[in-house]
């Protein structure tokens, strides 16, 4: 009589175990009604986004139009890690690495498997007109050629320079002249926190700064009295039309796209030692780079057997880690993509076909 | 039995301590001194009734304790801590420990060194969080992190970068961050975080002590920018007439110059009562007044030259006229005025009347 109840309840047990797989998939069926893939986060990513769905529609035409959302990372992120189910979005585009903090808020949003695929990296290299001599900059004196205050014996005093001499003598008795992207462009950001805070956080005034964003105001605030020039879109022509008829010394910042492709108009400064090339950004051994990367939802990805959210993901996955997109010479390199090195890139597609979720 | 080995033991341990001084002797003595005579006994051993063999085996075992010592003393000053200042300057140092670095770039700087010595050695050090991290900030730290694990493998930086790690965790986790961390070299390695609330009272209270003083500092800046001239109470009535300061200090200048000639004539004339006298004085008086109003108000430069050079050209004019004053003085003085004689009390008056006479006399032959 025993054994028949064991065997009555081992029976229940099983049925419930196997039946719940039927039952997410059932309810999963009930609420979700596939839909096409969601793609928030970094507006510098749109166009490599849009690339990608054109070539992925060419080979599977059947799959849906996505749905792409480019109102910046961070708010990008936030949507992300909202939740998981359809009204939730399924790929997040940053132009950083996810932190530590917002992958935990991820996880008590229930977000617990993100696949992380890094795409490549982007930098900013300082150009100047090809006729114009080379010179040397580093995030010092850059920072003191353009910001509009100068710490000076523990308080701010006005930028009093005006040649690129009077901030080093090493540097040319020209008139210092920056062309920078204007505030309203993504490559500004970049530049603000990758060259003028990196400029600030080696000055002892800044240190002593508690608070960040009084910080970053003070820091990132620029000279309005001639010496330097931002620009709209489309920045890479107006940049470089504004440097073949600018006095010389006039330094422009630009993507490392646009500076390769007007070689023959303006050639690259050295910066903190390291003359930019494809090489060494992939490396990252110039310090001008950012990482770019795509998230994606596990719990969204639509599986070969059928069972998930959003068709297409999968697909999309694929269509990124190929070499032919992100390798050396993959579609979206004239697009501002600078390939990671061959090794990393293999154990980015392997991380990513493998559906490995990521740690930190 | 027992007693027997306790004596001969405390007689070996009497015989060393009453050797030391010779042990030390013969250990720094040469070698050749040290080596055992085959002759047997030496006159000096038999002097102080010790036979050669005894004597050797005395300078090997002092010969063995004296290196025994020096290798203790040396072990010992081996697993002793460095002194704090010595540590404190090495983490100043540029080429200070990665993970020095890395704290710093987390906004963390050495706050103290606990340095106990002992047997058991301790050392431990404090970071203190001195700033916030901005977005960049973390970025920049997350570069440096992963820049690191390429060039630095091992178990040791990848426990250091753990630190940083766990630091930037829970740093930018939400509410709570790592207020300080201990880590402990000695003993054995441990590391503490002392997580609090971000937003505490402690907190706040820094930080709006650090925001009241940056307001200050700004205002006073401001303050001092905008200072030239136009801050001082009675100066803002006299901005209104900025645009006219020349000619109001050239008229003050005017009026002063031509208060002081006016005054001079009266002084010198023994008609004028004492009415006569004290007007042109008050209205001196007040050109003094209007002068010093004029004078404590921001000049610009301007009204100032303006001043100045009219000042200087009424001046000129005066002395000009100077010479004549006296003429017209000693006409008004003729002796057709005789009722007025001069007060023989002043000096001014006894120089009047000389002038007087000196006329009288000329006029009178004529």
């Amino acid at each position: 009589m025993k054994h028949c109840q064991w065997i009555g309840r081992a029976a229940l047990a099983a049925a419930l175990l196997f039946s719940a797989p039927l039952g997410i998939s059932a309810a999963r069926a009930a609420d979700g009604e596939e839909r096409a893939p969601w793609i928030v986060g970094s507006t510098l990513m749109n166009p490599l986004t849009i690339e990608v769905f054109k070539h992925l529609k060419q080979r599977a035409p059947q799959l849906p139009d996505p749905r792409i959302d480019s109102r910046g990372t961070s708010k990008g992120i936030t949507d992300f890690c909202a939740g998981t189910g359809a009204d939730t979005p399924d790929v997040v585009a940053m132009s950083r690495r996810m932190r530590g903090g917002e992958f935990e808020t991820c996880t008590k949003h229930g977000v617990a498997d993100i696949i992380e695929i890094q795409l490549g990296i982007e930098a900013l290299v300082l150009t100047v007109s090809a006729r114009d001599e080379d010179f040397a900059l580093t995030f010092d004196t850059l920072y003191r050629a353009i910001a509009a205050e100068l710490p000076e014996s523990e308080e701010f005093l006005p930028n009093a320079a005006e040649t690129w001499n009077d901030v080093d003598k090493s540097l040319p008795k020209t008139r210092i002249n920056v062309i920078l992207p204007s505030s309203a462009l993504g490559a500004r950001g970049f530049f603000d926190n990758r060259f003028l805070q990196g400029a600030c956080r080696e000055m002892h005034a800044f240190k002593n700064i508690f608070e960040a964003d009084e910080r970053v105001r003070q820091c990132t605030n620029l000279r309005k009295d001639g010496h330097v020039t931002e620009l709209g879109v489309p920045y890479d022509t107006l940049a470089v039309k504004a440097l073949e008829n600018a006095p010389r010394g006039t330094v422009a910042i630009m993507p490392l796209r646009f500076a390769l492709d007007a070689g023959d108009k303006l050639k690259m400064l050295r910066f903190e030692t390291t003359i930019p090339n494809r090489e060494n950004v992939s490396t990252r051994e110039y310090i001008g780079t950012r990482p770019i990367y795509y998230y994606v939802k596990r719990a969204h990805v639509k599986d070969y057997n059928g069972v998930g959210l959003v068709p297409g993901l999968r697909e999309f996955i694929t269509e990124v880690t190929r070499e032919s997109t992100f390798g050396d010479d993959g579609y979206l390199v004239p697009f501002g993509l600078v390939s990671m090195p061959e090794r990393k890139r293999a154990e980015v597609r392997d991380a990513a076909l493998r559906l490995k979720p990521m740690v930190r | 039995m027992a007693s027997i080995k306790t004596a001969l033991a405390a007689s070996v341990l009497a015989s060393l301590l009453w050797c030391a001084p010779a042990l030390a002797a013969q250990s720094s003595a040469p070698a050749t001194a040290m080596a055992p005579t085959a002759a047997g006994d030496e006159p000096l051993d038999l002097i102080m009734d010790r036979p050669s063999t005894v004597s050797t085996f005395l300078g090997t075992v002092g010969s063995a304790l004296g290196w025994a010592w020096d290798k203790t003393t040396d072990a010992i000053s081996v697993i002793l801590p460095p002194s704090p200042i010595s540590l404190a300057k090495s983490v100043d140092s540029d080429d200070q420990a990665e993970l020095v670095t890395l704290l710093s770039y987390a906004g963390y700087k050495l706050k103290e060194i606990d340095s106990q010595v002992g047997v058991i050695p301790t050392i431990a050090f404090k970071f203190a969080l001195t700033r916030e991290l901005s977005e960049a900030d973390w970025d920049y730290l997350d570069y440096r992190l992963e820049v690191s694990r390429f060039r630095t493998p091992g178990l040791g930086a990848a426990l250091q970068r753990a630190i940083v790690g766990t630091v930037m965790s829970i740093n930018t986790g939400g509410a709570y961050q790592v207020s300080e961390l201990k880590i402990q070299a000695l003993p054995l390695p441990k590391v503490a975080f002392s997580v609090t609330p971000k937003q505490t009272a402690l907190g706040e209270e820094s930080s709006a002590l650090l925001r009241a003083i940056q307001k200050t500092e700004r205002r006073l800046r401001g303050d001092l920018a905008s200072i030239a001239g136009k801050i001082l109470p009675g100066a803002k009535l006299y901005r209104l007439y900025k645009a006219r300061d020349g000619i109001i200090v050239s008229a003050i200048a005017l009026f002063v110059v031509a208060i002081l000639v006016e005054l001079r004539r009266n002084l010198r004339s023994p008609a004028r009562g004492r009415a006569g006298r004290a007007i042109p004085l008050g209205l001196l008086g007040l050109g003094t007044l209007a002068w010093v109003v004029a004078a404590l108000a921001p000049l610009s430069l301007l009204t100032l030259s303006g001043g100045i050079a009219v000042f200087g050209v009424t001046a000129l004019l005066v002395a000009a006229k100077g010479p004549q004053a006296p003429a017209n003085t000693a006409a008004d003085t003729t002796p057709d005025a005789p009722e007025a004689p001069p007060e023989p009390t002043t000096a001014p008056a006894v120089a009047v009347h000389v002038t007087v006479e000196t006329d009288a006399k000329a006029a009178v032959p004529a």
